[in-house]
């Protein structure tokens, strides 16, 4: 015993380098596991947020096609529902390219509409697409009417994402966020459907008529969904 | 104008690159349009071929585009494609003169074609008051059109074997 209590501590020594050695080891071994589960959860938390994501567009989707379902309950027309699969290739224009077309029922001049309210009007059709005039659109033209005092004046686009309404009499008294709806005067577009709200308002360079600028209901720039009605 | 190899191939590739490049152009620039306007890479092809290959290459590369530009948008057809026409021209002329295969001199000749095309398409077509025109059309389509231009140099370059 008396050579072993000599060699004590060395052999402790020994003894803790091994612990030490062996809680290295175990360390290691733990690290390279942990390791690997954190690979595999890092791995499934991105399948678990593709998921998600799906997940809320669907929910987005789901809300905005509920908004528009019960906006074409509202609407007394023939109406067709159609996905924005494009938009105008050129800066100078604003329209949009539908996934529906003549085959679904859509027609040249049929109104455009969003849950928010309107869009614009089908120009172009093929079978199985279509192709909006935005109300932004600075060739667009749309008999509108300020809904509190009913005056009435041609709405036109003015691109960047904006409209405005023009030919208001000089006396009329417009207020700034006063509701702009569609006149149904040029027969195109029924009459009721509002269009936006007024921004600003001042004199035309006529000096003849007060013009009132517009801020349209409709997300235009965003719009993902339309319904196109008779 | 540049020698360029690989002539051949790119003249073949230029109808699908352009027809390719229109449907990003509709389907998918507008998620990084800035203020409503988006670059528009019909014309940076356009700028690309005239500067490398000279006006007639620019004035061939410009109807094509103009062509499949008119098609996929909803303006007046003919516009697109007598503008790009002259501006490849243009862009041919510029190139001859003052082309370098630097970044900043890509943007700054590339924005004065983006600038000459968006004028020229004005004056045809007249869609917007002047003063609306250069505030939310002119300027910033031509300044983002030349910034763009650089990745899509970049990249044309790379597909059509320039280097």
């Amino acid at each position: 015993m008396g050579v072993i209590e000599t060699f004590k501590p060395a052999l402790g020594a020994v003894n803790n380098g091994l612990s030490s050695v062996k809680y290295l080891g175990n360390l290691i071994v733990r690290y390279n596991s942990c390791f690997k589960e954190n690979e595999s959860l890092k791995k499934k938390i991105e399948e678990l947020t593709v998921k998600l994501t799906s997940l809320e567009e669907a929910r987005i989707e789901n809300e905005r096609l509920k908004r528009l379902l019960s906006f074409k309950e509202n609407v007394k027309m023939n109406a067709v529902a159609a996905h924005v699969i494009g938009r105008d290739a050129s800066n100078w224009a604003e329209t949009l390219l539908l996934d529906k077309g003549e085959k679904n029922g859509i027609k040249v001049n049929s109104t455009v509409v969003s849950s928010g309210g309107l869009v614009g009007r089908v120009i172009d059709v093929g079978p199985t697409t279509a192709r909006v005039l935005l109300i932004t659109d600075p060739n667009s033209r749309v008999g509108g009417l300020v809904q509190s005092n009913r005056e009435s004046g041609v709405v036109e686009g003015i691109g960047n994402n904006r409209c405005r309404i023009k030919y208001l009499p000089l006396n009329s008294v417009v207020k700034n966020g006063d509701v702009v709806i569609t006149s149904g005067i040029s027969g195109l577009i029924p009459k009721g459907i509002i269009v936006g709200r007024v921004l600003d308002v001042t004199r035309d360079s006529s000096g003849l008529y007060m013009r009132a600028t517009i801020q349209p209901q409709a997300d235009v720039q965003k719009i993902e969904e339309v319904l196109c009605i008779e | 104008m540049y020698r360029v190899k690989n002539l051949t191939y790119a003249w073949l590739a230029v109808l699908p690159i352009v027809l390719i490049f229109a449907l990003i152009q509709t389907a998918a620039l507008d998620t990084i349009s800035i203020f409503g306007v988006k670059p528009d890479i019909l014309l940076i092809v356009v700028i690309l071929f005239g500067f490398r290959l000279g006006w007639m290459s620019g004035c061939i590369t410009g109807l094509i585009s103009g062509f499949v530009k008119d098609i996929f948008s909803g303006t007046l057809l003919g516009v697109d494609s007598f503008s790009f026409a002259l501006t490849g021209i243009v862009a041919g002329w510029l190139g001859r003169r003052f082309y370098a295969e630097t970044p900043i001199a890509q943007v700054i000749l590339s924005f004065w074609v983006a600038l000459f095309n968006h004028f020229l398409y004005l004056v045809v077509s007249h869609p917007l008051p002047l003063g609306d025109a250069i505030k939310f059309i002119i300027l910033p389509s031509s300044a983002y059109t030349a910034l763009f231009s650089v990745p899509v140099f970049f990249i044309l370059r790379k597909i059509l074997l320039w280097g």
